[in-house]
Parts: C-alpha cells; sequence; structure tokens
C-alpha cells in the first residue's frame, strides 16, 4: 500500500518524503483504530473502527502538534475517491442501473428543495447573494466538492468559500454521528438507513463513516438487512444521484453569475464545456470498476462465484477498500484542527442549519416512506 | 492576457489549500471539479483560468502563482 500510494501521490505532485512520513502514521493509528474496534466491548456498544478512527485523528490533530509537512499525507479525498473506485469492484452494475434512476431522482429532489431552503433563508438574513449560492450548493449538492466547483463559477471571495466550507465540514461531521443514532432510533432497515445517510449527509467521506456504522447496526441484528445495503444504497444516493450533478450545477450558477450577479473587476465566460471541467472524475472509476466485474462474473454460476471469485478477488479488495476507507475517516479528524478554521458567522451558520433541517426531514420521507421498498430490497 | 498567464493567479493546490483553512478536512485543491480555477490575488476572487481584467500581469517561469 505504502509503494501504490506514494506512486500516485508522486504523480500528484506532492513531496514524497513527506507523504511517506505522514502515510506511516497514518498506517498506525488506523490499525490502532481497527484492533480497537475489534474488541468485544466495542463491538457490543456498535463503535466501529470508522468513528474510533475519526476520533483518534481528531484527538491527536487538536493535542499533539503535528509537523505541517504531514498533512502531505492526511489527505481525505484522495482515500475516500480511492476507496469509492475499489467499492465499484464489489457493486454489481446491474444494481447501478436498477436503482441508479430512482436514486437520481430522490437525491435531484432533495438538491433542489435544500438549494432554494439555504438560499431563501441566507437572503431573508441580508448575507451576500454568492455566499447564499456557495452555502446552498455545499448543503444540497455534495459538500466541499460543490463549495470548490461552483466558487469558481460565480466567482466567489475567498473569505465567502473558506465560511461556505467550514458550515459544511461542521455539520457533516455532526451528521456522522446524529444519522445512523436516528435511524437506529426507529428501526429503519439497512438499505432504508443508508439511503437517508447518502441523501442528507453533506461529505462524501462524512456519509461514509456514517454508513459504515449503521452497517454495524445491521451486522449486529439491531437493524434489519446488511451491511453491504447500507454501503450500496449510501452510493447510490451520494455519489451517483448527487455527486454526478456538480458539472451542471457549476454551468447553470455561472450563467446565473454572468447574467445576473455582476463582478465588475473581471471579464468572464460561460461554457457548456463547463460540466465536463467540473465533473467529478472518479465516479467514471465506480462505473467503470462495477461492469468490469460485473461483467467477469456474470457468466459463473453462484458456487463459482463464492469458491473462486469471493476469496480470490472480492474479500481481498472489501478488504483494501475498509483499509483506505479508515484512512480517510483519520484524515478527517487530523484535518479538523478547528483553532484553524476561519469562524463561520452566526447567519451563515443559521441560513445553512435550516437547509440541514429541511434536508435530514425530507431525506428521511424521501427514504422511509416514498421509496422505502426500492432502498431495503437492495440485492446483489 | 487571461488569468491563466497572470502573475496574481495562485492555481497551486498547496497554495489554494494554505489560503482556505479547512478545505483539506473534507476536499482538496486537487480536486478535478477544481478544474483550472484558482485564487486571484489581487481581487480576492475565486475565478477561472479563462478570465482576464485590466489588472493582469505576466507571469515569469520563476514566480509561477506568485503575486
Amino acid at each position: 500500500m505504502l509503494g501504490l500510494f506514494t506512486l500516485a501521490a508522486r504523480a500528484m505532485g506532492q513531496d514524497v518524503t513527506a507523504f511517506v512520513t505522514g502515510f506511516i502514521l497514518v498506517y498506525v493509528l488506523s490499525f490502532a483504530a481497527l484492533v480497537i474496534g475489534a474488541w468485544d466491548s466495542a463491538q457490543s456498544y456498535n463503535v466501529e473502527p470508522a468513528l474510533i478512527a475519526l476520533a483518534l485523528g481528531a484527538l491527536v490533530a487538536n493535542l499533539v502538534p503535528l509537523p505541517m509537512r504531514l498533512n502531505e499525507a492526511f489527505r481525505v479525498e484522495f482515500y475516500i475517491k480511492t476507496g469509492i473506485v475499489l467499492l465499484g469492484g464489489t457493486l454489481p452494475i446491474t444494481l447501478i442501473v436498477w436503482a441508479g434512476p430512482i436514486a437520481i431522482v430522490q437525491a435531484s429532489i432533495v438538491s433542489i428543495v435544500t438549494f432554494l431552503a439555504i438560499y431563501w433563508t441566507a437572503r431573508f438574513l441580508e448575507l451576500d447573494r454568492k455566499l447564499a449560492a456557495l452555502l446552498a450548493v455545499g448543503g444540497a449538492v455534495c459538500g466541499v466538492s460543490a463549495v470548490i466547483a461552483i466558487a469558481g463559477a460565480i466567482r466567489a471571495r475567498r473569505e465567502h468559500m473558506s465560511i461556505a466550507v467550514a458550515c459544511v465540514v461542521t455539520w457533516s461531521i455532526v451528521m456522522i454521528v446524529v444519522l445512523p443514532l436516528l435511524a437506529r432510533a426507529w428501526y429503519l432497515p439497512a438499505g432504508v438507513g443508508g439511503a437517508w445517510i447518502g441523501t442528507s449527509e453533506f461529505a462524501d467521506a462524512a456519509g461514509f463513516a456514517a454508513a459504515h456504522t449503521y452497517g454495524a447496526f445491521a451486522r449486529s441484528g439491531a437493524v434489519a438487512g446488511t451491511p453491504d445495503q447500507a454501503i450500496w444504497s449510501y452510493t447510490l444516493l451520494k455519489v451517483v444521484g448527487r455527486d454526478t450533478w456538480i458539472g451542471i450545477w457549476a454551468v447553470v450558477m455561472s450563467f446565473v453569475a454572468m447574467t445576473r450577479w455582476e463582478t465588475p473587476e473581471l471579464r468572464t465566460r460561460v461554457s457548456v464545456l463547463d460540466i465536463w471541467r467540473h465533473f467529478p472524475k472518479f465516479i467514471l472509476g465506480l462505473f467503470a470498476a462495477s461492469f468490469l466485474a460485473t461483467l467477469a462474473s456474470q457468466s459463473l454460476s453462484f458456487a463459482d462465484f463464492e469458491t473462486v471469485v469471493r476469496p480470490a478477488f472480492t474479500t481481498p479488495l472489501t478488504n483494501l477498500r475498509v483499509w483506505v476507507f479508515n484512512f480517510s475517516f483519520l484524515s478527517i479528524g487530523l484535518t479538523a484542527r478547528w483553532r484553524g478554521f476561519i469562524p463561520a458567522s452566526g447567519t451563515a451558520f443559521i441560513a445553512f442549519a435550516t437547509g440541514v433541517l429541511v434536508n435530514v426531514v425530507l431525506g428521511f420521507v424521501l427514504s422511509a416512506l416514498v421509496f422505502a421498498s426500492y432502498w431495503a430490497n437492495l440485492e446483489r | 492576457m487571461t488569468c491563466r498567464g497572470c502573475a496574481h493567479f495562485v492555481d497551486e493546490p498547496a497554495r489554494i489549500e494554505a489560503m482556505i483553512p479547512g478545505l483539506t478536512a473534507m476536499g482538496s485543491a486537487r480536486a478535478s471539479v477544481r478544474a483550472d480555477d484558482g485564487i486571484c490575488t489581487v481581487h480576492d476572487l475565486v475565478v477561472t483560468a479563462l478570465d482576464c481584467c485590466d489588472r493582469f500581469s505576466p507571469r515569469i517561469k520563476e514566480d509561477r502563482g506568485q503575486p
């Protein structure tokens, strides 16, 4: 793993020595989180390695003065997107084809309603239009990635981007704990709980931590279903349903900004090609891995799959994914250094919180009532 | 004459991440969704590489991304 990730870091132009040093720390702490998570007492309370890694990272980052150069290896996004592509290898393409359209419909409804709720609240509170738009896409589409994509599209102020990022990160971390606990309190089946998390979490990495936690509830028998169902429905809603729209949101917002919100300092342009420029390319990796794995195993009988494919391919791939996701969860904690954040303004926080409330309620209605039969019955 | 060639345009991921606190907690300036957008240090705005303005100052090879 060290060799592969170092090669990737080098390809991205990172400081290789700093990456290797930081990665060793990430590996050791992830190993510790997995060991603690395997203890009987941790399992009896459903304390998943995901949450342990997150807490461990936050403790280390906020109590131990780590050298800044180690940040080279604390790459939440790099690890989570690698994990999502690996997940594609165990997510049947037939499942994406079957449930993908429902996921897109559900995600679109929630995204548009949440966007309008945050934007209108922010404008009512007399926040700047561009800040309102950044908060709205951060809550409605896909968290920090959406803020990054839309900030350039609308030529936002740097300070506004920082405020939107702070709101997204704070609420994402809160939701890692809140959503699984709420879903468990109502005994939602694993697939339904995963779908709700996919609809109402804000960042991919935080959502996977929550979905893993909910999967653990299913593994222990606290809720119906399987851990895979929680992960699959989460992935369908969050990655397939919501993340794919970033490029389109970028072009729409860019057009609105250019025609209605003047930026007198600049001469700007908008192009339909911006859909592709801002498209999250890792989704293509998920689709490709899913398609290839499904194609390779489609002619095999169930017995052949269980005796040949599962031990030689599916299990090692799943184990690798667990490690990579843990690197990501740990990195969330390691990078969430609160004293380094620009404090989000109170009004911005209130506007975002309004969207959180709308998003969570609507996400529950759609996941647990309207489309519950789809998400509760996801199967290979 | 676009931001891409301007000395005030910061498009290096490490520098962008340093200028936006908290960005790496759930995202990254290396994300493909950023495309070739960057930060204009004159206007303190997030801009695309194809934008332009009257404050253009050509970038020389050694000061890539430096204001």
